[in-house]
């Protein structure tokens, strides 16, 4: 593989993988916490890209004002389908497959809303309208002002996460409600505030992904659930309660579906229309072989279970 | 105004309606009946579509005697017009390319049907399977998408004709395929009412309700499983091949999560668990659809530019919700599960009350008695040790079970007593030490295994299949059914003469518990003390050769925890049974016991016959704090 498509690839697995990273930490914080591996998650990354795709439109440049909004937007729709769904659900005790159908349900809602949305005002694949800017250009191999606000901030917000996550008193009972979450009501901590807070930034950051996501490639209705399968990956690659193991799994997701990939097509002639088997291959290998993921790899890194 | 034509809209909303019970029917066998989350489900329907494309294009031409054109590119035209031109001219070459794609696509969907589930209903966690079937099929979705030779890719295959296309009048031959698609939901209905009151059906529900239980009472549970699966998923290709036929065409796009979603509706909507509930919901579901196609075409008519499917799918999702929020049961509720043997037992009951005034034939309490010296170990535990993480549960603990015997196993809480359970049964992972049973060494068999081998247990908290009515919990220990063989459960003539003689077993296990009068209660209606004995009941319907009994009186009022005692005894002396229970009520177990053993904290502290363990100072200091 000559190595400009390889510089080229491996841009994209930082650039996808941090994307990824920012989703999967999301579905494994609702999967410790809740209890529920939400489906709807990819449709609170597609309303941050509608959310903020719309604000860009409306005259909006400035990255940060578009990515507060995504912020925004996510966070609601995250803590609205709480508050009329799965709350009501978990209080009369139904079955973990009944959530799930659940989330599929709020997923769909919201999926067609925005598609009613798109169709109304002609929204669809439309560029988040930051203005384009190369920085820094060699071969196929393109840096645009986007690339140097994507990649930061997904690293930051993830690196903030983190921190939150292991350092302040909202992760520590975030911690205390994924391990043990009857133990943590009996101790006084408050389950239904750290809730609201775990759906708030779930979301949230579901929005920030998808707007980062659209300043990059387009926004569509369906591009969350495009990616949903990829993401459920990395976080199963990461057990489902390791923080750094899903981290460390969105990027072995993204560089399978960038570098691998491309190896692959460069020397074996391998069609590129294979390319979503990989997250598919990763999940079924990972299931059979070690369902853990790299959770007891790096137990001292993060695990929302310790 | 847009004119409506009602014949054809009544033809072919019934055409959706068989089409639609057929998937609905297939999702409430894999998760009404027996638990299973299929969120897969479009990728099992279009198994059948993409089937019927590939026949319909490749084979269809050979069985005509004619030479096969590429169904996609170029020749795309050609190809179209030659199947026209076979189906109008050759309905035997037609007929036969129908067969040989509802057999093929069966074969195809059966097999990953079984196959997926068989390896992943084998995993860590059960809902593996719902993430690894919605994966898979979108997985597959967009490779065959990719996949351009194989069903033109985007496009489709368009025009695949239906199967009366010859009559040449299309009124009539669109009645006759709705008149095929209803006859083939009618049978899937009926073999699916057959499968849930056989012996196969209750096992499925078992393990609906309880899947560590179900294993204990000896069921092999991942086949069992696969084998639902395997009859859904060929329902359900049944049904793709139908839904290909109907719409004329195979695209990828109809086969994405939201059909999934939309079995789901119609499953959820009906009634989880009731084959009628599955049924009315895909009516429901049929009518919906057409009602929506009709009022987007209205509206767009009317100058309306909101794209009216974008409505419906925000509606299901809506109706979803609703459904599981404030009617979870459904518009008809699961009703309550009778098997064949719950009518042979009214009718034995109803002879009996005819013939001779009911006896009072409660079984005569025993009173304690002693093992005879000699007997030979039929439980043999030598230094059996269980680690969790770094905490050690059992300290190498070794002890001999005679058969024939009562044995008491005591101690304070969290002294290992269950885990020893646990770790004999099966139900965890031994860490060191052997077991030996009957001479033989089943350290690490799995709880299925466990119980052929002879060994029942109980729970400490009655685990027994409270939905189910007290007769099928008595049946459904028993081993070696034949109706509990999927392919036999529908033929009633092959398991009737077993069932029954299962049945009048169990009638008699029932009378000795007093419990017959209960045999169509649902056993969450029973009180604390006769589940307790209906657990026991159940046991002994398993034929054990030892029975592992773990606080078989907790929560139950002195006299009958007595009576209870009184019952095992029995058990002993009628059916050779031997015991081994765990049991915190020392006034009653040093009654009844030949020799007990004393844990503390994983160890073994003590062991002698119940008066030298009541003396044993350090007996009495961890348990009483003397």
């Amino acid at each position: 593989m000559p190595p400009a498509l390889l510089t080229t690839s491996l841009v994209n697995t930082l650039q996808i993988g941090s994307l990824y990273a920012l989703m999967a930490l999301g579905i494994t914080l609702t999967f410790s916490v809740m209890k529920l591996p939400n489906f709807a998650h990819a449709e609170f990354v597609s309303a941050g890209a509608y959310a903020a795709l719309i604000i860009s439109l409306a005259g909006v440049l400035n990255p940060l004002l578009i990515m507060a909004a995504a912020f925004v937007i996510g966070a609601l729709a995250a803590l609205l389908s709480h508050l009329l769904v799965f709350k009501p659900l978990e209080q009369r005790q139904v079955s973990f497959y009944t959530l799930i159908l659940a989330s599929f349900a709020i997923g769909l809602i919201l999926r067609y809303l925005l598609f009613l949305l798109a169709d109304s005002f002609n929204l669809f694949d439309l560029r988040i309208a930051i203005p384009l800017r190369i920085l820094f250009r060699q071969d196929s191999l393109i840096l645009s002002n986007l690339f140097a606000w994507a990649v930061p901030t997904s690293l930051l917000l993830v690196f903030l996460l983190t921190l939150l996550l292991n350092r302040s008193p909202l992760g520590r009972e975030m911690r205390a409600l994924a391990n043990n979450p009857s133990l943590a009501r009996v101790i006084g901590i408050p389950v239904e505030r750290v809730k609201n807070a775990t759906w708030l930034i779930v979301g949230g950051l579901a929005g920030v992904a998808g707007a980062l996501w659209g300043m990059q490639t387009a926004v569509n209705p369906l591009m969350g659930w495009a990616a949903i399968i990829s993401v459920f990956a990395a976080a199963i690659l990461g057990g489902l309660s390791s923080f750094s193991g899903t981290i460390l799994g969105a990027y072995v997701v993204a560089f399978s579906e960038n570098t691998i990939m491309l190896f692959l097509n460069y020397s074996f002639s391998l069609d590129l229309a294979y390319k979503p088997a990989i997250p598919f291959i990763i999940i079924i290998a990972v299931l059979l072989i070690r369902p853990q993921g790299f959770s007891a790899l790096l137990r001292r890194g993060g695990d929302l279970k310790r | 105004m847009i004119h409506l034509d009602i014949g054809a809209t009544v033809i072919a909303v019934m055409t959706l309606f068989g089409i639609y019970s057929l998937m609905s029917i297939s999702l409430n066998l894999e998760y009404g009946v027996a638990g299973l989350p299929n969120f897969g489900q479009a990728l099992f329907i279009s198994i059948g579509a993409y089937t019927a494309g590939l026949t319909y294009t490749r084979l269809l031409p050979l069985l005509a005697g004619a030479e096969a054109i590429h169904p996609c590119g170029p020749t795309m035209g050609q190809a179209l017009q030659l199947r026209s031109e076979i189906m109008a001219a050759q309905p035997v070459a037609g007929f036969f390319n129908l067969g040989a794609t509802f057999l093929l696509a069966a074969l195809i969907a059966g097999a990953v049907g079984f196959g997926v589930s068989y390896v992943t209903l084998r995993l860590k966690e059960e809902w593996f399977l719902a993430l690894v079937l919605l994966v898979g099929g979108e997985t597959v979705r967009i490779l065959v998408r990719g996949a351009d030779d194989l069903i033109c890719s985007h496009n489709g295959i368009s025009s695949i004709a239906q199967p009366f296309y010859f009559i040449g009048e299309p009124r009539s031959s669109a009645l006759l395929f709705m008149l095929l698609t209803l006859a083939l939901a009618l049978l899937a209905y009926l073999y699916s009412q057959r499968l849930l009151h056989s012996p196969y059906g209750r096992m499925l529900k078992g393990l609906r309700e309880n899947e560590a239980v179900t294993r204990g009472l000896g069921k092999g549970i991942s086949l069992a499983r696969a084998q639902i699966m395997l009859i859904g998923s060929v329902i359900a290709a049944i049904a793709g091949v139908l839904f290909a036929l109907n719409t004329g065409f195979v695209n990828t796009n109809d086969y994405v999560v939201t059909l999934t979603l939309d079995v789901w509706v119609m499953v959820v909507l009906g009634g989880i668990g009731n084959n009628r509930g599955a049924v009315l919901g895909a009516a429901m579901i049929a009518i919906l659809d057409r009602a929506t196609q009709v009022a987007a075409i209205a509206l767009n008519m009317g100058g309306s530019p909101i794209e009216f499917n974008y409505v419906r799918y925000i509606v299901y999702g809506i109706i979803l919700l609703l459904m599981l929020r404030y009617r979870p049961q459904g518009l008809l509720p699961e009703s309550r599960l009778t098997t064949r043997a719950h009518e042979m037992v009214k009718r034995l009951l109803a002879q009996a009350a005819d013939a001779v005034p009911a006896a009072t034939a409660r079984a005569k309490p025993m009173q304690p008695t002693k093992l005879e010296a000699g007997a030979a170990p039929l439980l043999k535990l030598t230094h059996l040790r269980k680690d969790f993480g770094g905490l050690r549960a059992l300290h190498d603990v070794s002890l001999t079970v005679p058969e024939g015997a009562i044995i008491g196993l005591i101690g304070p809480n969290g002294s290992g007593k269950s885990t020893l359970i646990n770790l004999v049964a099966g139900a965890e992972t031994i860490t060191g030490g052997q077991v030996h049973f009957n001479g033989e060494d089943i350290s690490g068999l799995s709880a299925d295994a466990v119980f052929h081998k002879g060994i029942l247990r109980g729970y400490q908290e009655p685990a027994l299949y409270f939905k189910m009515t007290v007769l099928d919990n008595l049946l459904l220990p028993i081993p070696n059914q034949i109706g509990e063989k999927p392919w036999r459960a529908p033929l009633r003539r092959s398991w009737e003469a077993q069932e029954s003689a299962n049945a009048e077993a169990a009638m008699e296990a029932l009378r000795q518990v007093q419990l017959l009068p209960h045999y169509d209660t649902l056993a969450s209606d029973l009180s604390g003390g006769q589940m307790k004995l209906l657990e026991i009941a159940r046991a002994m319907m398993g034929a054990p050769k030892l029975l592992l009994l773990d606080e078989p009186t907790a929560g139950v009022a002195p006299a009958l925890a007595y009576e209870i005692f009184q019952h095992i005894a029995r058990l002993r002396a009628e059916a050779g049974v031997t015991f081994l229970i765990v049991e915190h009520r020392l006034e009653i177990l040093f009654d009844f016991v030949d020799y007990v053993y004393a844990l503390h904290l994983g160890k073994l502290l003590a062991a002698g016959d119940a008066a030298a363990i009541a003396a044993d100072a350090t007996v009495r200091e961890v348990y009483f704090g003397d």
